[in-house]
């Protein structure tokens, strides 16, 4: 019977995270979220042979490094003039580590059917996939008719598994042609950076700090527009990643220079003027040359990988061998 | 084919009958991993042959529609058409046929068949909130497109699990109307 919307239970997975389960009268719904497109999966509960958990050293792994971590910043504070800074980090990698400790060992679970045995992402750790297999166990075998008896397990007479499909069984979307216009504005600006990032240094006019500024919205607008056209055009991959990190690594820098001046606020000093700060001021000067430098690879990159694709578009198809009219 | 064996998760090799159905996890014999592994009676279960339907005994009996040489099985529950046993397709306890099948997937009539949703709820709300955090310079541009989306999808299905879907439209189209007021605000002031 086909299920209405808003009767799902969440089971696993976080709100706004990529992958979640959620339990319906009658089937599970695997869940991916792409941000502002979602897939589903369905496994009804008849078809569900087996589900399977196994611990993983992922969890233990990520511990350990965060300890790590947080014992050579605290043991770096003696020696550091402004140690709030180092306290922030500190804060931050406890901030992970906590919940880390809280929420468990790792794990990966898999679920198998007649037909396909897939990876339940959502289920990452180890005692929420033991709460929500106990929680599935008597919904499974009321809807098969009761449990596998031991006499089963012993006979070990398990159905094959069907060998996975030659292809996926899903209408294709529709591919469009792009040309990318809204991209090459973007590599120009993002090229752009590096002239007005030099003349800020050597010029310490206001006018190249609002020029600056001008250039960084417009890197972020052309940003999203072209993540927004690219989708489901013809464009390679690589291209179409570009823009993404053009517009991930404007976000974090922006919040990195907005953490650094917190950061002075908090410990009472003001903030480096922007100004002097080229010449007085390393880490300023250190998050200027790596933004630039991003931002140069990634318009050189995209100027690059635009005109090979641009080539490839424009190559006119093989021609065909031999007289026409005639059977090849 | 070959039967499969209760396999470990990490090395695939066959579980002993002690290692299914435990209250906690066991190591494997083989690899000394943890594991959990729950089975159900579908596992054992021999797979069904499929039917490809009998022929017409007389010329008074029913035929199918696609195929009508072939006996009528059961009729489709939406559309009433006679189908044989090949046609007739077990949806979620209903007999249907791929007709109606492939129609309701198109129309969005048969939720189950509902495997992939664009969410303009979030799209809009992207549009209206991100900008804001990242360079509010580019609001002038997104504002209106936040409240485009916002008008043109406003019955579009959203997300089959989150229900809040037109408070996350009206919540977009006032933050961006917010924004017009504040950017139209200093248009003014830097006219007069």
């Amino acid at each position: 019977m086909a299920t209405t919307s808003h009767n799902y239970t969440r089971l696993a997975g976080t709100r706004g995270g990529i992958h979640s389960l959620w339990l319906a009268g009658d089937h599970l719904l695997l869940l991916s979220n792409h941000s502002f497109s979602e897939e589903y999966r369905r496994f009804f509960f008849r078809d569900i042979q087996q589900i399977s958990v196994a611990k993983t050293q992922g969890a233990t792994i990520v511990n350990i490094v965060l300890c790590a971590l947080i014992l050579l910043l605290a043991g770096a504070i003696p020696f550091v003039e402004v140690w709030q800074g180092l306290g922030v980090w500190i804060a931050l990698a406890l901030l992970f580590l906590l919940p880390n400790l809280l929420k468990g060992p790792s794990c990966i679970c898999e679920l198998r059917t007649a037909v396909q045995t897939v990876n339940l992402k959502p289920l990452r750790r180890l005692r929420r996939a033991q709460r929500v297999i106990a929680q599935l166990r008597p919904l499974i075998e009321t809807a098969q008719g009761g449990p596998a008896t031991a006499e089963m397990i012993a006979s070990g007479q398990i159905a094959p598994q069907a060998p996975a499909p030659a292809a996926a069984a899903t209408v294709p979307r529709p591919v469009r042609h792009c040309r990318g216009r809204i991209h090459l504005v973007l590599f120009w600006l993002c090229l752009a950076d590096l002239p007005l990032t030099i003349l800020a240094y050597l010029n310490q006019s206001g006018w190249f700090t609002a020029l600056s500024m001008i250039q960084l919205a417009a890197s972020v607008g052309f940003a999203i527009a072209a993540i927004v056209q690219q989708q489901n055009s013809d464009l390679p991959s690589p291209l179409k990643r570009i823009p993404i990190i053009v517009l991930i690594s404007a976000g974090f820098f922006f919040a990195a220079s907005m953490g650094y001046v917190f950061v002075f606020l908090v410990a009472g000093h003001l903030p480096p003027d922007q100004h002097a700060a080229w010449r007085g001021d390393p880490v300023t000067l250190v998050m200027s040359v790596i933004s630039t430098t991003v931002n140069v690879a990634c318009g050189l990159a995209g100027l690059v990988l635009r005109e090979r694709y641009r080539s490839t578009a424009a190559m006119p198809p093989p021609a065909p061998t031999g007289p026409p009219g005639k059977p090849q | 084919m070959k039967p499969a064996a209760i396999a470990c998760l990490r090395c695939r090799a066959g579980l002993p009958q002690t290692a299914v159905h435990t209250p906690a996890p066991v190591p494997c014999p083989a690899c000394g991993a943890m594991t959990l592994t729950a089975v159900y009676p579908a596992l054992f279960r021999p797979p069904t042959a499929a039917s490809a339907g009998e022929l017409l005994a007389t010329e008074e009996e029913a035929g199918c529609f696609y195929h009508p040489r072939k006996k009528a099985a059961t009729a489709c529950e939406l559309c009433g058409r006679f189908l044989c046993a090949l046609c007739d397709v077990d949806f979620n306890g209903r007999h249907l046929c791929p007709g109606c099948i492939e129609r309701g997937a198109k129309k969005e009539q048969l939720p189950t068949l509902d495997n992939h949703r664009m969410l303009y709820d979030g799209t809009a709300l992207a549009l209206a909130v991100l900008p804001v955090f990242l360079c509010v310079f580019v609001t002038f541009i997104t504002a209106p497109m936040a409240i485009y989306v916002a008008v043109r999808y406003w019955n579009a299905p959203g997300s089959l699990v989150r229900r809040t879907q037109k408070l996350r439209f009206v919540f977009a189209i006032l933050l961006s109307v917010a924004q017009l007021v504040v950017w139209a605000a200093i248009v003014a002031r830097s006219l007069l």
